[in-house]
């Protein structure tokens, strides 16, 4: 077994942040993430782009990384059961970081399933990791403060962003601008965002009612306002702002909420020497995320001074995450059809689920939310569409290999 | 831009070698086609991007159930995706 003074899960910003704060006081730190680099889904990888710190964080001789590595269960005794691509292993921790980010909150609409539906942030992974965008036409709809920057980045890789269709209204994003006037740097951010898609259109109050297509996505129908419209497309990027990665937080027992691990204000979870920071403590972007990172490096090292510099900084940024949150956490669907498949790992329908009391009869009854993907996808879908809460979490927390388990026999069983 | 070549089923393609498995179908498909059959038949693929959805899982070297986006290409990998999807 593996020992480490702390293991931070998630090599995002915040983990990276947190690793090379906790490494230039001499920890010894392992970072784990399922991805095959570091960076996170806001950097997906390490190069120019990114800060100093993050760059730095992956020469120190004092943090080991551990890529392409699912945590697939959280034992007694301070234990994580890992694997790797090829391998598993067991580590121990003496402090738990859960810097787990977030992912998109994907909602069912009829045609969702078919191929060229993408996430925003999806979309812009896929072109990141080698998708040809140039010339193709591209729908973006959904909500949130993503739908900016993934535009930008698809238009300067050649896509023809045929329409952005943002859910919220006028008053309500008019408002979010107003608040942006207290983060300057954000707020140049997004005038620059706007400079560079000025001709695309962009329709507010529109939501996406149907995606069209055979074998691919061939046109999606929009409301807008009043209006319906009918755009051909190559591809739908479609997503409603971000919901964090729970699973790892509620396997330990931490308290959460659907939205962030509950913490205090040094980023304690409920549970002793687990901490929360990033995204999983809420979604607060990515300065927020790297606060954190220096201000949990600073808590588990005792660091006073740092602490009250950090516990500053993060409560300066976490006053925006409540703005985002009031602006974009609150996405609408339109009606569904009873074909409609919510769980596309089961193909379980809108119709299949109407006689479900809630997601543990859902999945006991239907198969919603047992597949491969174990409810990422519908499980955050259900909670919005019907008010499903989650059930408990159980190992292993994503499909693992036989050999990875029987690691397990290695443990004592009152550890286990 | 660097290139390596892979066998998508069963063909040599040369794409992009900083491409995820995912990038590569992509590139060799143009227009992003269905890598998996959904359990009642219908054609599914990449969705989230990032290692969530599982739409992406493909066979990799003969093991099954890869996720092709968080996958990176190596030379002489072999890929096989969309069995049973009636393209």
């Amino acid at each position: 077994m593996h020992s480490y003074d702390v293991i931070i899960i998630g090599a995002g910003p915040a983990g990276m942040h947190a690793a090379h704060a906790l490494a230039n006081r001499g920890q010894q730190v392992a970072l784990i993430d399922d991805n095959p680099d570091a960076g996170g889904q806001i950097w997906r990888g390490v190069d120019n782009h990114t800060t100093q710190p993050a760059r730095a964080a992956l020469q120190s001789p004092y943090i080991t990384t551990y890529y392409q590595t699912r945590v697939i269960a959280t034992l007694a005794a301070q234990q994580l059961l890992v694997e790797t691509s090829n391998d598993a292993h067991l580590l121990h921790y003496r402090h738990l970081v859960i810097a787990s980010g977030a992912r998109e909150l994907l909602l069912p609409v009829a045609g969702w399933t078919l191929p060229g539906v993408t996430g925003i942030g999806g979309l812009q992974a896929l072109v990141k990791a080698g998708l040809p965008i140039a010339g193709k036409r591209v729908v973006i709809a959904g909500t949130g403060p993503l739908i900016w920057p993934v535009a930008v980045f698809l238009r300067a890789h050649g896509a023809h962003i045929v329409a952005i269709a943002e859910q919220q209204s006028l008053p309500r994003l008019a408002r979010f601008g107003l608040h942006l006037a207290r983060y300057p740097r954000k707020l140049w951010q997004a005038i620059g965002y706007a400079t560079q898609l000025i001709g695309v259109p962009f329709w507010h109050d529109s939501h996406v009612t149907a995606i069209n297509g055979t074998s691919h996505a061939t046109s999606v129908h929009i409301q807008h306002g009043r209006r319906q419209h009918e755009l051909a497309c190559d591809y739908v990027a479609i997503g409603h702002h971000l919901v964090p990665n729970l699973d790892i937080a509620q396997a330990l027992g931490c308290a959460t909420t659907p939205a962030a691990v509950t913490t205090t204000a040094l980023l304690a979870t409920t549970v002793p020497h687990v901490y929360a920071i990033g995204e999983a403590r809420g979604i607060g972007g990515l300065d927020c995320a790297i606060a954190e990172g220096h201000l949990v490096a600073a808590v588990i090292c005792q660091d006073t001074a740092a602490i009250s510099e950090w516990h500053q900084r993060v409560a300066y940024e976490r006053q925006l995450a409540t703005v985002i949150a009031a602006t974009f956490a609150t996405p609408t669907t339109t009606p569904l059809t009873d074909e409609t498949i919510i769980c596309r790992c089961e193909d379980v329908s809108h119709a299949q689920l109407a006689h479900a009391r809630d997601w543990r009869t859902a999945k006991l009854q239907q198969r919603c939310g047992m597949g491969p993907c174990q409810g990422r996808i519908c499980g955050a879908a259900t909670q919005h569409l019907y008010g499903w809460g989650p059930d408990a979490v159980r190992p292993p927390l994503r499909p693992a290999r036989v050999a990875t388990l029987a690691l397990l026999h290695s443990v004592s069983p009152t550890a286990r | 831009m660097a290139t390596i070549t892979v066998f998508i089923n069963n063909h040599p393609y040369t794409c992009d070698a900083s491409s995820s498995v995912a990038g590569a179908i992509a590139q060799a498909t143009h227009q992003l086609g269905a890598t998996r059959q959904s359990v009642h038949g219908m054609p599914r693929t990449m969705l989230c991007g990032m290692g969530v959805c599982f739409e992406c899982r493909v066979t990799i070297n003969g093991n099954a159930h890869q996720l092709a986006c968080q996958t990176p290409v190596e030379a002489g990998m072999h890929i096989t995706y969309g069995e049973g999807v009636n393209a």
